[in-house]
């Protein structure tokens, strides 16, 4: 099926947008919550066109032929980190997320996208099997060559580092096995994992999609485990929500770390009043990818509030006094990486991530927490580009500081 | 159509460049089409001013070439505040004007700009001045302004109270297609704050009030705010018929119990949940599940639980007084989720109707109460001629002494043969209804307009006069009143 065909199926949802502007606050079920912005894309850019009610109504003109698939309509679907919150907001249903990114599709089929440096990581996945252009037999560097070399063809677990945490925010891979180890998990990991194709499913580059997905799920199968942990939000909610779409059912249950740790103290077999304190008056940042993007998908009103619970209780059984921001859980405010944005149009992104930083500032936090590498990346980019005084740390790391 | 650029220099000399577009794609996104209207066309050219002087020198550019202008608020009219007919012109998006400039908590108003959107507002008054609402339209998305929603003189939070949104508004700041600024009510008076709607002699404010944008651009606002009480409840009775509907609830309304009155028929409640296809359209089914075949929602409003109780007793003792006499209404017992669903302001619960059949259109008219079950009737029994779902809301003005009724016309904007039957069902219940005396809220340009304005060509000949008075080169949209 072609690009242009697979958007078509959406054409009922792109209809159904009456243009309430809804899905650009921050507005799920309270009202003493309300926050008049929280559509990045917008809010850096203004014109209607960059808010997804703008988008839905360009694409009726497509399809009604009174506007024409140009260089303009690309770069607009383009710049959006995909985070969702548009289809986190809008009443009618509409998979807003689905449809960017069929779109993105269109215009890469089109010759119209990628953005040029995200076309680039494009090629450097192909060739190296990750976005970052490193090598792929250095993939497994950042872990000492004592564990590297002890790790078991088959184990229980699987640890799906994902190429941030592999290539460029090593101390959370780190803190993640430092964790695994503590807890005397039977885990493993694979030198030939390739990269998740998070990346490249959000800017419309799916040449690769079915045989780098086959290829993971072929690389964890093999080792027998029965469930996979991630460390990054995007892989996370590749794995979950891509992989079955694309190429059919696995063997595995996916958990992000976090879950995974909180889910260990559920069944009792970790008793979190053994933690070590942490002393630190923080705030949390939900990553998209690990937040409303799984949310969405869940019908359970309770299983979503359970969700997002997650890791708010391990900051509780840290000993961590969390001071909330303002937008948060499902109306979170977005990093600002996603979406290709990152690479596509790093200004964006950063700016978008300052906004999160001030917001997390005015809680009079000491640090800010997450739990996804790639927000990690953004977040401390912006905190340096502010001088900020606010630490950034994963949640793992935490964790591993108070695991004993 | 093309813009001559001189005209695009000279706005972007006005406002920034960065602020004034022909971008195709970006003109594309500002159309907007359903929930009011299905005419809408795309503008020439965006202008996105910031503050008064900015809009009255583009309007004396627009003026002196001829040159239409639309202005759009929140632009959630549904299409209303793009321009109707070609060429399109300037579309004036005024949502960077969005600063709430004063709040008078003694003389209780609030001045706002155009692009103050309800949920701004209604964040800031949590914020600042939680004792005190602002009046947001009570069902509109939070994206509406608080503005556009009393030019249009909607139904806010309080309009079972207090009236229509148009009778909180206390003064205007307009900018008029000459250049010239003029301001309405006390506010007229140099120096004088906007406390009093009647000003220096006769009132200007009403003309602009419900005028669509075709006489001048409103830049400032000043409307009443009302206290905002921490005890609130919503009381739901339910009733077999919409002829006990109506008598009942006047009877409890002339005891001026309520806030928000509103209610309607058991369809309200499927049409919003999901697909046609995917639930029942027999009310069995709905009733099984507690629905009633007719509801009235009463949110009442407390200054003490003492108050609340009292307003919840004065209901009962009317809904005995009428069991006691035969009529068959009861308590609709609703879950807290529900109660709290319906206290929410500014909420979303109108916006899901799109997806029964993919789109809607909210239909307005304003009767006398007594009118209230025959306009039901009428509109059931013609939505499903047409071969539509009977969706109708009706609600309080201003307890009772009007009703506000509307049937929500969900169909298929893909479909031309579901648009032919809205616009036919539409025409056929304006005559009736326009026979009847009742009077359509939001008119549209093909039919409610036409038709009501042959009816009155008198008032329609002044209307003409005034706005030639104000707009001379006719340069401001005719908005959907054809002027
Ligand atoms: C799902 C849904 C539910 C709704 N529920 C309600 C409700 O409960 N109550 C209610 O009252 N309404 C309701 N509405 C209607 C809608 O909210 C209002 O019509 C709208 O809020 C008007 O405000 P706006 O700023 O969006 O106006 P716009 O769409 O921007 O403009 C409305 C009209 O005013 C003109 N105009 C705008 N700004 C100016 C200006 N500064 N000077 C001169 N003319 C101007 C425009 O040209 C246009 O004709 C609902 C709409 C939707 C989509
Ligand atoms: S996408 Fe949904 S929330 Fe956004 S404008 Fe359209 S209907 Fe409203
Ligand atoms: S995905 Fe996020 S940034 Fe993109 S349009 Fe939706 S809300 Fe805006």
């Amino acid at each position: 099926m072609s690009a242009l065909e697979e958007l078509k199926k959406y054409e009922e949802y792109i209809y159904r947008c009456i243009h309430c502007k809804t899905c650009r606050m921050a507005y799920t079920d309270d009202p003493e919550k309300i926050y008049p912005e929280n559509c990045p894309a917008g809010k850096k850019f203004e014109w209607e066109a960059f808010y997804n009610s703008g988008k839905m109504w360009i694409l009726k003109a497509i399809l009604e032929g009174e506007l024409d698939w140009n260089e303009r309509v690309a770069e607009i679907f383009y710049l959006c980190p995909t985070c969702g919150n548009c289809q986190q907001q809008c009443e009618n249903d509409i998979p807003t997320v689905e449809i960017i990114e069929a779109v993105r599709a269109v215009c890469v089929e089109k010759g119209l996208g990628p953005l040029p440096r995200q076309k680039m990581f494009g090629e450097l996945t192909a060739k190296y099997r990750n976005p970052y252009g490193e090598p792929h037999e250095k993939r497994l560097d950042w872990l000492p060559s004592d564990i590297r070399n002890s790790l078991p063809e088959k184990a229980d677990v699987y640890y799906f580092v994902g190429c941030t945490a592999s290539y460029r925010i090593q101390n959370v891979a780190l803190a993640t096995v430092s964790v695994l180890r503590k807890l005397g998990i039977n885990f493993t990991i694979s030198p030939d994992e390739w990269c998740c194709n998070s990346p490249l499913l959000r800017t419309g580059q799916l040449s690769l999609a079915k045989e780098y997905m086959q290829h993971n799920i072929d690389v964890i199968e093999k080792t027998g485990a029965s469930v996979v942990i991630t460390s990054c939000a995007g892989c996370y909610r590749t794995l979950k929500v891509d992989f079955p779409r694309f190429v059919g059912k696995y063997d595995f249950e996916v958990k992000h770390s976090v879950e995974f740790i909180y889910d260990l103290i559920q069944e009792g077999k970790l008793d979190p009043s053994k933690f070590k304190k942490i002393n630190l008056v923080a705030t949390y940042h939900d990553p998209c990818h690990y937040g409303r993007h799984i949310v969405l998908r869940m019908e359970d009103r309770k299983k979503k509030e359970e969700f997002f619970e997650v890791p708010r209780k391990i900051i509780e059984y840290l000993g961590i006094e969390l001071r909330e921001m303002r937008r948060i859980k499902a109306d979170s405010w977005c990093c600002g990486a996603g979406g290709g944005v990152k690479a596509g149009a790093p200004d964006f992104a950063l700016e978008t991530a300052m906004e999160r930083i001030k917001e997390a500032l005015e809680t009079g936090a000491q640090a800010l927490l997450s739990a996804c590498p790639f927000c990690y990346r953004n977040l401390t980019d912006a905190i340096k580009a502010m001088n900020a005084k606010l630490e950034f740390y994963d949640l793992i790391e935490l964790l591993d500081k108070a695991i004993q | 159509m093309p813009v001559d650029p001189k005209i695009i220099e000279a706005l972007e000399s006005i406002v920034g460049p960065e602020y004034v577009t022909t971008d195709e794609v970006i003109l594309a996104s500002y159309v907007s089409k359903g929930i009011m209207g299905l005419e809408a066309q795309r503008a020439d050219i965006v202008v996105r001013p910031k503050y008064v002087e900015e809009v009255r020198r583009i309007l004396m550019l627009a003026n002196e070439h001829k040159i239409p202008v639309t202005p759009v608020a929140g632009g959630l009219s549904g299409g209303y505040a793009c321009p109707t007919v070609k060429p399109g012109g300037i579309l004036l998006d005024l949502s960077r004007m969005n600063r709430i400039l004063e709040v008078d908590t003694d003389a209780r108003y609030v001045v706002v700009e155009p692009g103050v959107r309800c949920g701004q507002i209604w964040r800031f008054f949590r914020d600042n001045y939680p004792e005190w609402a602002p009046p947001i339209p009570d069902g509109a998305p939070p994206a509406a302004t608080v503005l556009g929603d009393a030019l249009e003189r909607g139904f806010s939070l309080v309009t079972s109270k207090y009236g229509p949104q148009a009778d909180l508004v206390l003064g205007l700041e307009v900018v008029l297609p000459t250049g010239d600024i003029l301001r309405t009510g006390s506010w007229a008076l140099p120096g004088a704050k906007p406390f009093y709607r009647w000003g220096l002699g006769p009132d200007f404010t009403g003309l602009f009030l419900g005028s669509q944008g075709t006489l001048g651009v409103v830049t400032k606002m000043a409307i009443k705010i009302v206290p905002h009480p921490e005890h609130k409840d919503i009381v739901a009775l339910a009733f077999e018929d919409p002829e006990t509907m109506q008598k009942v609830t006047l009877r409890i309304l002339k005891k001026e119990v309520g806030v928000m009155v509103q209610g309607g028929n058991w369809w309200l409640v499927p049409t919003r949940m999901d697909h046609e296809s995917k639930l029942p359209h027999d009310y069995e089914f709905w009733k099984k599940r507690g629905v009633p075949k007719y509801f009235m929602n009463f949110e009442i409003w407390g200054i003490t639980k003492e108050h609340l109780e009292l307003e919840k007793k004065i209901i009962d003792e009317e809904v005995k007084a009428a069991k006691s006499k035969g009529e068959v209404v009861d308590y609709w017992k609703l879950h807290p989720r529900q109660v709290a669903s319906r206290l929410k302001k500014p909420n979303k619960i109108a916006i899901p109707y799109a997806k029964w059949r993919g789109a809607f259109l909210f239909i307005t008219w304003y009767l006398p109460w007594k009118g209230l079950a025959e306009f039901m009737k009428i509109c059931e029994q013609k939505m499903e001629e047409y071969g539509f779902a009977p969706v109708i809301w009706v609600a309080s003005i201003e307890h009772g002494r009007e009703c506000i009724g509307m049937p929500i016309v969900c169909f298929n904007n893909r479909d031309p043969d579901d648009i032919q039957r809205v616009i036919e069902f539409n025409r056929e219940t304006t005559e009736i209804f326009l026979d009847k005396g009742w009077i359509n809220y939001r008119p549209d340009a093909k039919i409610h307009a036409p038709a009501m304005y042959s009816r009155a060509q008198g008032y329609y000949y002044w209307l003409k006069k005034i706005k030639q008075l104000f707009d001379p080169n006719g340069i401001m949209h005719p908005g959907r009143l054809c002027l």
